[in-house]
């Protein structure tokens, strides 16, 4: 993992907000994050092992939902411009492939709440 | 061995049938903000000024790749059954499908991903997939991507698990 930046940050701080632009994607090594709503509402937990901010892989976007460690957490961070040389020196496929799998997760989690909302919201 | 239902049947079943779930871009509001092609200037303009939701942004995006083969398939057409071993992916254009798992039928549009986490992770597809209508769709390679994912550092090979992870929970 030598090749990206380590970064380290306190319980309760920010890592980045609702709206901010998505940039960074990153690893945890060690920690909690949460992650909120715009309302502030705790949606999920992301620990050791896991990655969060996946959207940064697709240049441009904003982040949708906002992440603050819940402890002291040390992250692997990647940037767009990293993340997308580091595939397109592989294989310009592996770019295509990463935005498919954020469009199946998004489409994934979609079906989830269409599914919890019944067959009258379709 | 008891025969599989055609595909003729299934989609009779869906059009009767209510549906579960659905997934699709808004093609028309993509449309109406201007984005006609996936290639002109314009369109280009539209993707980089913001106006795009998240999944729009992928959806075009992935339309407008130039590194993925196109299909096409006529309607009515099985293209997965239940437990068959995934060799392709798919990324839907556009065109509709559905999925029939028993009596759990979901409708899946333009800017779908079909069995792509499913294919990575080597499980075979958990639904029977039909087209019901003319489908145009963008092929993700199974196995070239399978060996590709071997390349990574391994830290990008664990971001690409977390993700497949998600789509399949």
């Amino acid at each position: 993992m030598s090749q990206f930046r380590d970064i380290s940050f306190k319980p309760g701080e920010l890592i980045f907000t609702s709206g901010d632009l998505a940039d960074k994607v990153y690893f945890i090594k060690s920690g909690t994050v949460e992650v909120l709503t715009d309302l502030g509402v705790p949606i999920a937990k992301v620990s050791t092992g896991q990655s969060f901010g996946e959207q940064a892989f697709l240049k441009g976007g904003v982040r949708g939902a906002t992440v603050k460690a819940l402890d002291g957490v040390d992250c692997v961070v990647i940037t767009t411009e990293e993340a997308n040389a580091l595939l397109y020196g592989a294989s310009p496929l592996l770019v295509p492939v990463f935005e498919a799998l954020l469009l199946q997760q998004n489409m994934s989690n979609e079906l989830k709440k269409s599914r919890a909302a019944g067959p009258e919201a379709q | 061995m008891i025969d599989k239902p055609p595909a003729s049947y299934l989609l009779d079943r869906f059009l009767l049938a209510q549906i579960n779930a659905s997934f699709q871009i808004e093609i028309d509001h993509l449309h109406k903000l201007g984005v006609l092609d996936a290639t002109s200037y314009k369109s280009m303009e539209i993707y980089e000024s913001g106006k795009l939701s998240s999944n729009e942004r992928l959806y075009f995006s992935l339309w407008a790749c130039q590194d993925l083969n196109s299909v096409a398939f006529e309607a009515k057409k099985k293209i997965l059954q239940k437990g068959d071993p995934i060799t392709s992916a798919y990324f839907i254009v556009s065109g509709t499908l559905i999925t029939v798992d028993g009596d759990h039928i979901e409708h899946l549009g333009p800017g779908a991903v079909i069995g792509l986490a499913e294919g990575i992770k080597g499980l075979p597809y958990p639904k029977t997939l039909i087209s019901a209508c003319a489908v145009q769709a963008r092929v993700l390679p199974l196995s070239k991507i399978v060996h590709l994912k071997s390349k990574l550092p391994t830290v990008m090979q664990k971001i690409l698990n977390n993700m497949v992870e998600r789509s399949l929970t």
